[in-house]
């Protein structure tokens, strides 16, 4: 696979689920309405990685995963109190990402960053050969919708339920389950596992 | 077959974040924090303070249950309504200045039961011509 000068090198590791501990995360949003600025850091070194992956699902262009991830951040240190009303810290910072992603979708598209996994075979629909490699599993699932790449995103690899994922989606709870349903089901058709 | 996708999937897809985006992005947003001491924001948006809130409003509703059901009890406890309003009528009488027999048919009057009242207003007209005229 040819790999564009943009496209993100793969980390082979598992375990990328990092145990969510909202009370830390309550406390730093309490710190941040408070002015401390440190906050923002302690935030960043929690969730800008899954964020990032997040944007990504959403996005397949580095750049943009990352102006999604500045935006989460800039959101949240202009939110204020409210803050302290969140209840799930990291669901919160997620349904921002998809938020400021859905602005982002009512712009129009001023870059020319080529799309991880954008340029291959797969976009076209031809079948590609049922080769087992992590290569073909990152390019077919570049291929499918950007809906049910998040819903892969948050469900598989970041661990939300699918009752998370539909309230950081905004969709039902089965919607979402549906929509992890059919990546893997259009993932099985695509590395031709029938 | 899904289990072994997912597998792949958990094996494969983990992007780098890039070293260059922390510091990009805490020098923008942190001109941005300010301080939000309100303390009215502090208490509006506190879990705490609304789950006080909500358990002090149901306590005083339920204190004020409580108290009407007791007020209630004690009324009954102190005997039937009618001798209270025997008092006060006959205390009413004697105030308006009428003499002992017209205080006595008003507190008789104001004994009656409820359905004994209905008859006894008919002559209470009666009663109150024979007070007008001593």
């Amino acid at each position: 696979m040819t790999m564009t000068k943009t496209a993100l090198p793969l980390v082979i590791t598992a375990g990328v689920r990092a145990p969510r501990d909202d009370r830390r995360d309550a406390d730093c949003f309490a710190r941040l309405v408070r002015g401390d600025r440190s906050a923002l850091g302690d935030l960043y070194d929690m969730h800008a990685a899954s964020l990032f992956r997040h944007g990504l699902a959403l996005t397949r262009r580095p750049g943009e995963a990352e102006d999604l991830v500045q935006a989460v951040f800039l959101k949240l240190a202009t939110t204020g109190a409210p803050l302290l009303a969140v209840r799930r810290p990291a669901n919160y910072l997620h349904r921002i990402l998809h938020a400021a992603w859905i602005d982002s979708q009512r712009r129009p598209a001023a870059t020319n960053e080529t799309a991880i996994g954008a340029n291959e075979e797969f976009m076209t629909g031809e079948p590609p050969s049922p080769v087992e490699s992590t290569i073909d599993v990152t390019r077919a699932l570049a291929a499918l919708p950007a809906a049910q790449r998040e819903a892969v995103q948050l469900h598989l690899i970041e661990g939300f339920s699918f009752r998370e994922v539909g309230r950081i989606v905004g969709v039902s709870m089965f919607t979402a389950a549906s929509r992890y349903r059919a990546a893997l089901q259009r993932l099985r058709e695509l590395l031709g596992k029938r | 077959m899904s289990n072994e996708i997912e597998q792949e999937l958990l094996n494969t897809w983990r992007p780098d974040l890039p070293p260059s985006l922390r510091q990009r992005i805490l020098r923008t947003a942190s001109q941005l924090v300010q301080p939000h001491e309100s303390r009215l924001d502090v208490m509006w948006f506190s879990q705490r303070w609304r789950v006080t809130a909500v358990l002090v409003f149901f306590g005083l509703v339920a204190a004020d249950v409580l108290s009407s059901a007791a007020d209630r009890l004690a009324s009954r406890l102190d005997g039937p309504p009618v001798q209270s309003s025997v008092i006060v009528a006959t205390q009413a009488a004697i105030d308006a200045g009428l003499g002992k027999a017209d205080v006595a048919a008003i507190a008789a009057q104001a004994s009656l039961p409820l359905m004994d009242q209905s008859d006894a207003r008919e002559t209470g007209g009666a009663l109150e011509f024979t007070g007008a005229r001593e």
